[in-house]
């Protein structure tokens, strides 16, 4: 194996396909001489989020390096990659040759960076040779809020096909070749010559599927032309019902109890090493994945519905349990995935997170939970730019449904809502372009992988409709009512094919009333309650408002909610104070003090108080408290007689 | 005219009075004193909820002042700060049973369910095998051919 030892970047450039903080001085990355690229992303702690390869078409490759681990205060190289480490991706010479190929590098901590972008390497390695490996080094280091990088620099290991050929060639003839060369007659002459072959050889990629009848096939026709048996030895097919390259070997792994293969190195054609015993654990296994354990070494796992199990192969051939184990349940353990820097297994309706040992439960049946319609069952998993991309089967009774989880938030946004009965299931993202199977068919939908943000990506295809339903909205003031006057919008792009309706539902309502439509932008005109009628107002002590997205016959045209304002106005309850002058003056049988007695106990009672206005206690009754201190017409002190002023007003409705 | 009234009953005791009793609404809000710059909300009768971004993502039933950036459940897109209709959903010919794994193999997408092996070829299927029952799993291995 040769290597193109240790290039620089031609080229650097900051670029904001990612982040939002801007590298200062791409350029100083080219050499390693103590001047420097910065970005500022926060203090303490900050790491890597991104690295990842640049492919001969500008693309980033899938694979990123990033680790979870903090970027040091010591300056020095560190690497990315292997000798025989290919980031998962197929290379030939003129890839690695092309000056776009190269590496992008981020980091976050408060903030995520732009991508240092480092290309042009210069790489010549031979046409024919088959690439090994490449190895990525950063020389870095962070302080305070800035991270540092002076140098970036990419190695190629590669491996030339020679072919020796020896030739004994006899002249017969006296030949002048040239004006300079004349050879004698008869002469013998024999030539060692190398050539370098054009066409790689005995090299190629292979579709293995697995079956829970345990056996496997393979083929590396690339139309499927024809198929042979992938795990197998000398006695035949092996259980092979999970597959997982780890190592260079390709695993297999029974569906039930016992079975465990592996092919050599590189080598899936020769007979398999077969372990018939490993592991020998009685339950169903329902997938094997490669992942990373706490001390992130590279790790083989199984699932089964009760937990997450390790597989300690090619020496010790020992199993174990890890820290995820759940309830047994046969919905779960559908999923493994290891994706940028931790794993993520499916347990039923939710998802675990794996990171260093510590496990936190990720949804997406979190908060208030998932909507009843769509509480399903996770049965796929993938990683798209920062996107984790689930796929829920509903069953019978629910719809199935595409979610996705942005790798920095914490919940989930819809990107595909399905049908009852029709299980989604089988994610594959390529290109631009998520595939998944819905019932008995393969669909697919854009998932774009150069903005997150739809809107700035043209030619980017919308379905003919799409709805919103808000939170349940209910002010602070819960224990008032309300009254809705209008909904407002803020809008793009609408107009009289592409609108947005808008439907509300008060209370323990559950059926929708349509409240009207926004038809231009991008103030469109309010829309009143009610629906018809005088716009009065519709009394609500919770309101949830619904809009729906309609488009015309254009699939690029889409209208678009930028804001939704619900204006309404809080009706408190009727209160009631009352004044009056008491007479507290001695009058026939009846004593001025003992009004004044009267007044003060009044004064003094804590809880509210019987109060009839109109003296009669066949009429309302109010409760009160005494609102002001009482007080004589004359300003006589408390106690004497004399007219006082009395207000007592009601304090609760 | 009706009769002049001559007392009122407070806590059980009917305290005679000169005069009527005035009755007036009262407000339950107190009075407040403004610490910030006036808001819109300071110059109309009424007040507003808005919502604008919803990255936060779904799963908020009731609504919080806290999670003002969330929704309870949606098809479109809400990814952003402007929320979109949902991406256009193609059905890629017709496969004909439930793929259990799709590929990315050999430049062409596969898909795999029971008996059925396919290919994409344009907008249909190439079926190439048809008895490989039950699939799990598949992998794309690039090794050694012979």
């Amino acid at each position: 194996m040769a290597d193109t030892g240790a290039l620089s970047p031609g080229t650097m450039a900051d670029d904001d396909t990612i982040g939002t903080e801007t590298w200062s001085n791409p350029d100083n990355a080219k050499t390693s001489d103590d001047s420097y690229a910065s970005v500022v992303v926060g203090t303490a702690a900050k790491k890597i989020y991104a690295i990842q390869i640049v492919k001969s078409d500008g693309n980033i490759g899938s694979t990123n390096k990033s680790d979870d681990v903090t970027i040091t205060d010591v300056e020095q190289y560190i690497s990315y990659g292997a000798a025989d480490d290919l980031w998962d991706e197929s290379w030939s010479p003129s890839d690695i040759n092309n000056s776009n190929f190269g590496v992008v590098y981020a980091c976050y901590k408060y903030a995520i960076s732009h991508y240092l972008k480092a290309t042009n390497f210069g790489f010549a390695i031979p046409s024919g040779a088959t690439i090994d490996g490449i190895i990525v080094a950063v020389e870095r280091y962070a302080e305070a809020s800035t991270v540092y990088v002076d140098h970036i620099r990419i190695t190629v290991y590669y491996t030339e096909h020679h072919h020796t050929i020896t030739a004994e060639v006899t002249f017969g003839h006296a030949v002048t070749a040239s004006r300079a060369i004349t050879t004698a007659r008869s002469a013998s002459v024999t030539l060692g010559r190398e050539v370098t072959t054009l066409i790689e050889s005995g090299i190629g990629s292979f579709l293995c599927i697995g079956s829970l009848n345990n056996n496997s096939i393979r083929t590396n026709s690339n139309v499927g032309a024809s198929w042979v048996s992938c795990a197998k030895d000398a006695s035949g097919d092996l259980p092979s019902a999970y597959l997982a390259q780890f190592e260079n070997h390709l695993c297999a792994l029974n569906s039930a109890n016992a079975g465990f293969a592996y092919s050599a190195a590189n080598d899936i054609v020769s007979n398999w090493t077969s372990k018939p015993n490993f592991p020998n654990l009685p339950s169903n296994i329902t997938g094997m994945f490669v992942g990373r354990d706490a001390s992130d070494n590279p790790t083989l796992y199984f699932l089964t519905p009760q937990g997450m199990y390790y597989l300690d192969v090619f020496t010790n051939f020992v199993f174990g349990p890890t820290e995820v184990t759940w309830e047994k349940d046969l919905t779960s353990g559908k999923k493994g995935l290891y994706w940028r820097g931790a794993t993520y297994v499916a347990v039923g309706k939710g998802i675990y997170q794996i990171i260093s040992g510590v496990v936190t439960p990720i949804g997406p049946d979190m908060d208030d939970g998932m909507p009843e319609d769509l509480q399903g069952v996770v049965t796929d998993m993938v990683g798209v730019g920062f996107w984790l991309v689930i796929a829920l089967d509903g069953g019978n009774t629910k719809k199935s449904c595409i979610l996705k989880r942005y790798l920095t938030g914490k919940h989930w946004h819809p990107v595909r809502i399905g049908s009852v009965n029709t299980p989604i299931r089988a994610l594959m993202w390529d290109s631009g372009t998520l595939y998944f199977g819905e019932g008995t068919d393969v669909k697919s939908l854009p998932f774009p992988n150069v903005s997150d943000n739809v809107t700035k990506i043209a030619g980017h295809t919308y379905a003919e409709t799409g709805y919103i339903i808000y939170p349940k909205f209910h002010s602070d003031f819960e224990s008032m009512s309300k009254v809705a006057h209008k909904v407002r919008a803020v809008t793009k792009d609408c107009n009289a094919n592409e609108y947005i309706t808008v439907s509300y539902r008060i209370d323990e309502d559950t059926a929708w009333t349509e409240l009207g439509t926004f038809k231009s932008s991008p103030r469109p005109t309010a829309l009143s309650f009610p629906a018809s009628g005088d716009s009065v107002g519709v009394s609500f002590e919770s309101i949830q408002l619904k809009a729906d997205l309609v488009r015309g016959s254009t699939t690029t045209n889409s209208p678009k909610i930028e804001s939704f304002i619900l204006e309404y106005r809080v009706t408190p309850p009727v209160l009631w104070g009352f004044d009056f002058n008491v007479m507290a003056m001695s009058q026939g049988d009846q004593s001025g003090q003992d009004i004044i007695d009267a007044l003060k106990t009044a004064i003094e009672t804590g809880t509210l108080m019987s109060f009839y206005p109109t003296g009669n206690k066949n009429d309302t009754e109010y409760f009160v408290e005494m609102a002001a201190m009482p007080g004589t017409e004359k300003g006589t002190e408390f106690g004497n007689e004399g007219i006082y002023s009395v207000s007592v007003s009601e304090a609760i409705d | 005219m009706g009769e002049v009234q001559r007392s009122v009953i407070l806590n059980d005791f009917e305290f005679p009075i000169k005069g009527g009793v005035s009755q007036h609404r009262i407000t339950p809000f107190p009075q407040q004193f403004m610490t910030t710059s006036p808001q819109e909300s300071d110059y109309t009768p009424t007040r507003k909820q808005k919502w604008g971004n919803l990255k936060s993502g779904m799963g908020v039933e009731k609504w919080s002042s806290e999670d003002n950036d969330r929704f309870w459940e949606a098809d479109a897109d809400t990814g952003r700060n402007i929320q979109t209709l949902p991406p256009l959903v193609t059905t890629l010919g017709s496969f004909g049973v439930e793929p259990e794994i799709i590929k990315k193999y050999a430049d062409k997408v596969w898909a795999i369910g029971n008996n059925q092996i396919s290919y994409l070829d344009g907008s249909s299927w190439t079926s190439v095998k048809t008895d490989f029952p039950l699939p799990t799993d598949a992998i794309v291995f690039y090794g050694v051919t012979v």
